[in-house]
Protein backbone atom coordinates (compact mmCIF):
# COMPACT_ATOMS: atom_id res chain seq x y z
CA UNK A 1 0.00 0.00 0.00
CA UNK A 2 2.57 2.52 -1.20
CA UNK A 3 2.08 6.12 -0.10
CA UNK A 4 -0.58 5.06 2.35
CA UNK A 5 1.07 6.12 5.59
CA UNK A 6 -1.99 7.97 6.94
CA UNK A 7 -4.14 4.92 6.20
CA UNK A 8 -1.71 2.57 7.93
CA UNK A 9 -1.56 4.92 10.86
CA UNK A 10 -5.33 5.02 11.02
CA UNK A 11 -5.55 1.22 10.93
CA UNK A 12 -2.95 0.93 13.69
CA UNK A 13 -4.74 3.51 15.81
CA UNK A 14 -8.05 1.71 15.34
CA UNK A 15 -6.36 -1.55 16.30
CA UNK A 16 -4.91 0.04 19.44
CA UNK A 17 -8.38 1.21 20.48
CA UNK A 18 -10.24 -1.92 19.51
CA UNK A 19 -8.04 -4.74 20.77
CA UNK A 20 -8.10 -3.64 24.45
CA UNK A 21 -11.91 -3.37 24.20
CA UNK A 22 -12.12 -6.91 22.87
CA UNK A 23 -9.74 -8.20 25.57
CA UNK A 24 -11.84 -6.43 28.17
CA UNK A 25 -15.01 -7.96 26.71
CA UNK A 26 -13.57 -11.49 26.98
CA UNK A 27 -12.16 -10.87 30.47
CA UNK A 28 -15.43 -9.46 31.80
CA UNK A 29 -17.38 -12.25 30.08
CA UNK A 30 -15.27 -14.89 31.82
CA UNK A 31 -15.52 -13.07 35.14
CA UNK A 32 -19.31 -12.89 34.95
CA UNK A 33 -19.78 -16.25 33.18
CA UNK A 34 -21.44 -14.42 30.31
CA UNK A 35 -20.89 -17.01 27.60
CA UNK A 36 -22.66 -15.06 24.88
CA UNK A 37 -20.33 -12.10 25.46
CA UNK A 38 -17.27 -14.38 25.46
CA UNK A 39 -18.36 -15.89 22.15
CA UNK A 40 -19.09 -12.52 20.56
CA UNK A 41 -15.82 -10.87 21.62
CA UNK A 42 -13.73 -13.94 20.73
CA UNK A 43 -15.36 -13.94 17.30
CA UNK A 44 -14.63 -10.25 16.70
CA UNK A 45 -11.10 -10.54 18.03
CA UNK A 46 -10.47 -13.42 15.61
CA UNK A 47 -11.03 -11.06 12.66
CA UNK A 48 -8.99 -8.29 14.27
CA UNK A 49 -5.91 -10.36 15.03
CA UNK A 50 -6.10 -12.21 11.75
CA UNK A 51 -6.07 -8.99 9.73
CA UNK A 52 -3.09 -7.75 11.74
CA UNK A 53 -1.19 -10.98 11.10
CA UNK A 54 -1.37 -12.38 14.65
CA UNK A 55 -2.18 -15.85 13.42
CA UNK A 56 -0.96 -17.57 16.61
CA UNK A 57 -4.22 -16.68 18.34
CA UNK A 58 -6.52 -18.01 15.64
CA UNK A 59 -6.92 -21.52 17.09
CA UNK A 60 -7.24 -20.29 20.69
CA UNK A 61 -9.92 -17.78 19.78
CA UNK A 62 -11.78 -20.34 17.74
CA UNK A 63 -11.72 -22.70 20.74
CA UNK A 64 -12.86 -19.89 23.04
CA UNK A 65 -15.71 -19.10 20.65
CA UNK A 66 -16.92 -22.69 20.53
CA UNK A 67 -16.71 -23.01 24.31
CA UNK A 68 -18.81 -19.85 24.47
CA UNK A 69 -21.42 -21.59 22.31
CA UNK A 70 -21.30 -24.67 24.54
CA UNK A 71 -21.59 -22.50 27.66
CA UNK A 72 -19.01 -24.41 29.64
CA UNK A 73 -15.33 -25.34 30.10
CA UNK A 74 -14.61 -22.28 32.22
CA UNK A 75 -11.25 -23.60 33.44
CA UNK A 76 -10.04 -24.13 29.87
CA UNK A 77 -11.35 -20.68 29.00
CA UNK A 78 -9.23 -19.18 31.78
CA UNK A 79 -6.14 -20.94 30.41
CA UNK A 80 -6.78 -19.52 26.95
CA UNK A 81 -7.60 -16.13 28.45
CA UNK A 82 -4.04 -15.93 29.81
CA UNK A 83 -2.57 -16.71 26.39
CA UNK A 84 -4.85 -14.15 24.73
CA UNK A 85 -4.03 -11.42 27.24
CA UNK A 86 -0.28 -12.05 27.01
CA UNK A 87 -0.23 -12.18 23.20
CA UNK A 88 -2.51 -9.15 22.79
CA UNK A 89 -0.54 -7.05 25.27
CA UNK A 90 2.63 -7.91 23.35
CA UNK A 91 0.93 -7.06 20.04
CA UNK A 92 -0.27 -3.73 21.41
CA UNK A 93 3.28 -2.83 22.48
CA UNK A 94 4.65 -3.85 19.08
CA UNK A 95 2.07 -1.81 17.19
CA UNK A 96 2.66 1.18 19.47
CA UNK A 97 6.36 0.89 18.68
CA UNK A 98 5.64 0.42 14.94
CA UNK A 99 3.41 3.48 14.97
CA UNK A 100 6.36 5.62 15.98
CA UNK A 101 8.08 4.89 12.68
CA UNK A 102 5.12 6.31 10.72
CA UNK B 1 -32.29 12.78 -7.61
CA UNK B 2 -31.88 9.01 -7.97
CA UNK B 3 -32.04 9.33 -11.77
CA UNK B 4 -29.45 12.08 -11.75
CA UNK B 5 -27.16 10.04 -9.55
CA UNK B 6 -27.43 7.03 -11.88
CA UNK B 7 -26.99 9.19 -14.96
CA UNK B 8 -23.80 10.70 -13.57
CA UNK B 9 -22.42 7.23 -12.84
CA UNK B 10 -23.34 6.03 -16.33
CA UNK B 11 -21.69 9.05 -17.91
CA UNK B 12 -18.57 8.44 -15.89
CA UNK B 13 -19.09 11.77 -14.14
CA UNK B 14 -19.56 10.25 -10.76
CA UNK B 15 -17.49 7.55 -9.12
CA UNK B 16 -18.99 4.12 -8.64
CA UNK B 17 -19.70 3.22 -5.05
CA UNK B 18 -19.02 0.17 -2.92
CA UNK B 19 -20.63 -0.26 0.48
CA UNK B 20 -18.80 -2.17 3.19
CA UNK B 21 -21.06 -3.31 6.02
CA UNK B 22 -18.75 -4.53 8.76
CA UNK B 23 -18.88 -4.05 12.54
CA UNK B 24 -15.19 -4.70 13.08
CA UNK B 25 -13.49 -1.30 12.50
CA UNK B 26 -10.01 -2.77 11.96
CA UNK B 27 -11.26 -5.22 9.35
CA UNK B 28 -13.41 -2.56 7.69
CA UNK B 29 -10.61 0.01 7.47
CA UNK B 30 -8.13 -2.54 6.15
CA UNK B 31 -10.56 -3.80 3.51
CA UNK B 32 -11.47 -0.22 2.57
CA UNK B 33 -7.82 0.67 2.20
CA UNK B 34 -7.14 -2.46 0.13
CA UNK B 35 -10.01 -1.76 -2.27
CA UNK B 36 -9.04 1.89 -2.53
CA UNK B 37 -5.46 0.91 -3.44
CA UNK B 38 -6.63 -1.52 -6.12
CA UNK B 39 -9.52 0.59 -7.43
CA UNK B 40 -8.85 4.28 -6.71
CA UNK B 41 -11.70 5.23 -9.04
CA UNK B 42 -14.26 3.71 -6.69
CA UNK B 43 -15.80 5.50 -3.72
CA UNK B 44 -16.20 3.36 -0.62
CA UNK B 45 -18.66 3.89 2.19
CA UNK B 46 -18.47 1.98 5.44
CA UNK B 47 -21.44 1.15 7.65
CA UNK B 48 -21.12 -0.65 11.00
CA UNK B 49 -24.67 -2.08 10.77
CA UNK B 50 -26.98 -3.09 7.95
CA UNK B 51 -29.79 -0.76 8.97
CA UNK B 52 -27.75 2.36 8.10
CA UNK B 53 -26.60 0.83 4.82
CA UNK B 54 -30.22 0.31 3.76
CA UNK B 55 -30.96 3.99 4.41
CA UNK B 56 -28.23 4.95 1.93
CA UNK B 57 -29.20 2.70 -0.97
CA UNK B 58 -30.05 5.84 -2.96
CA UNK B 59 -26.29 6.06 -3.52
CA UNK B 60 -26.70 3.06 -5.86
CA UNK B 61 -23.75 0.95 -4.74
CA UNK B 62 -22.74 -1.49 -7.47
CA UNK B 63 -21.37 -3.90 -4.87
CA UNK B 64 -22.17 -4.34 -1.20
CA UNK B 65 -19.69 -6.28 0.91
CA UNK B 66 -21.52 -7.52 3.96
CA UNK B 67 -20.27 -9.22 7.07
CA UNK B 68 -22.60 -11.90 8.45
CA UNK B 69 -22.36 -11.09 12.16
CA UNK B 70 -22.99 -7.41 12.80
CA UNK B 71 -23.88 -7.42 16.47
CA UNK B 72 -20.60 -6.49 18.15
CA UNK B 73 -21.59 -2.97 19.10
CA UNK B 74 -25.36 -3.28 18.80
CA UNK B 75 -26.64 -6.58 20.11
CA UNK B 76 -29.98 -6.25 18.32
CA UNK B 77 -28.44 -5.39 14.93
CA UNK B 78 -29.79 -7.41 12.01
CA UNK B 79 -27.60 -10.19 10.64
CA UNK B 80 -25.94 -9.74 7.28
CA UNK B 81 -28.27 -12.26 5.67
CA UNK B 82 -31.47 -10.55 6.84
CA UNK B 83 -30.06 -7.20 5.70
CA UNK B 84 -29.27 -8.73 2.31
CA UNK B 85 -32.86 -9.95 1.95
CA UNK B 86 -34.09 -6.40 2.59
CA UNK B 87 -31.57 -4.93 0.12
CA UNK B 88 -32.66 -7.40 -2.54
CA UNK B 89 -36.27 -6.23 -2.09
CA UNK B 90 -35.26 -2.59 -2.57
CA UNK B 91 -32.44 -2.92 -5.10
CA UNK B 92 -32.59 -6.44 -6.57
CA UNK B 93 -29.77 -5.92 -9.05
CA UNK B 94 -27.17 -5.00 -6.44
CA UNK B 95 -24.26 -7.42 -6.36
CA UNK B 96 -23.62 -8.62 -2.82
CA UNK B 97 -20.67 -10.37 -1.26
CA UNK B 98 -21.32 -12.02 2.09
CA UNK B 99 -18.27 -12.29 4.33
CA UNK B 100 -18.02 -14.69 7.22
CA UNK B 101 -15.24 -16.22 9.26
CA UNK B 102 -17.27 -19.42 9.52
CA UNK B 103 -17.54 -22.14 6.89
CA UNK B 104 -21.22 -22.74 7.38
CA UNK B 105 -22.71 -24.73 4.52
CA UNK B 106 -26.23 -23.73 5.45
CA UNK B 107 -25.23 -20.07 5.35
CA UNK B 108 -23.44 -20.50 2.02
CA UNK B 109 -26.54 -22.14 0.52
CA UNK B 110 -28.88 -19.50 1.91
CA UNK B 111 -26.62 -16.70 0.68
CA UNK B 112 -26.68 -18.18 -2.78
CA UNK B 113 -30.29 -19.32 -3.08
CA UNK B 114 -32.12 -16.57 -1.22
CA UNK B 115 -30.11 -13.60 -2.33
CA UNK B 116 -27.86 -14.80 -5.19
CA UNK B 117 -24.90 -13.39 -3.35
CA UNK B 118 -21.38 -14.68 -3.29
CA UNK B 119 -19.99 -16.07 -0.09
CA UNK B 120 -16.39 -15.24 0.81
CA UNK B 121 -14.66 -16.81 3.76
CA UNK B 122 -12.74 -14.30 5.87
CA UNK B 123 -9.39 -16.02 5.56
CA UNK B 124 -6.06 -14.80 4.19
CA UNK B 125 -7.37 -15.03 0.60
CA UNK B 126 -10.54 -13.04 1.23
CA UNK B 127 -9.26 -9.67 0.00
CA UNK B 128 -7.96 -11.17 -3.24
CA UNK B 129 -11.27 -12.90 -3.88
CA UNK B 130 -13.09 -9.61 -3.23
CA UNK B 131 -10.68 -7.88 -5.63
CA UNK B 132 -11.47 -10.42 -8.34
CA UNK B 133 -15.23 -10.06 -7.85
CA UNK B 134 -15.00 -6.24 -7.94
CA UNK B 135 -12.83 -6.33 -11.08
CA UNK B 136 -15.29 -8.68 -12.81
CA UNK B 137 -18.26 -6.50 -11.83
CA UNK B 138 -16.49 -3.36 -13.03
CA UNK B 139 -15.84 -4.84 -16.44
CA UNK B 140 -19.18 -6.59 -16.89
Amino acid sequence: MGGKKPVMLEIMETFLIQLPLEMDGINKGIESHDYAAIKKHAHTMRSTVSIMGISTLEADLREMESMGSLEGHLERMKQIQKIINTTCTKAIHEIEHEKLSY
Amino acid sequence: MKRLSKLLVNLGLRKKVIFIVEDNPVYAKTLQSFIHTRFPEIRIHHFPVGETCIQELDEKPFIIIMDYFLDTSFSDAATGLSTIKRIKEIAPKTKIILLSSEVNLDLVMKAHTIASCQFVLKDDRAFNIVERIVAEALHS
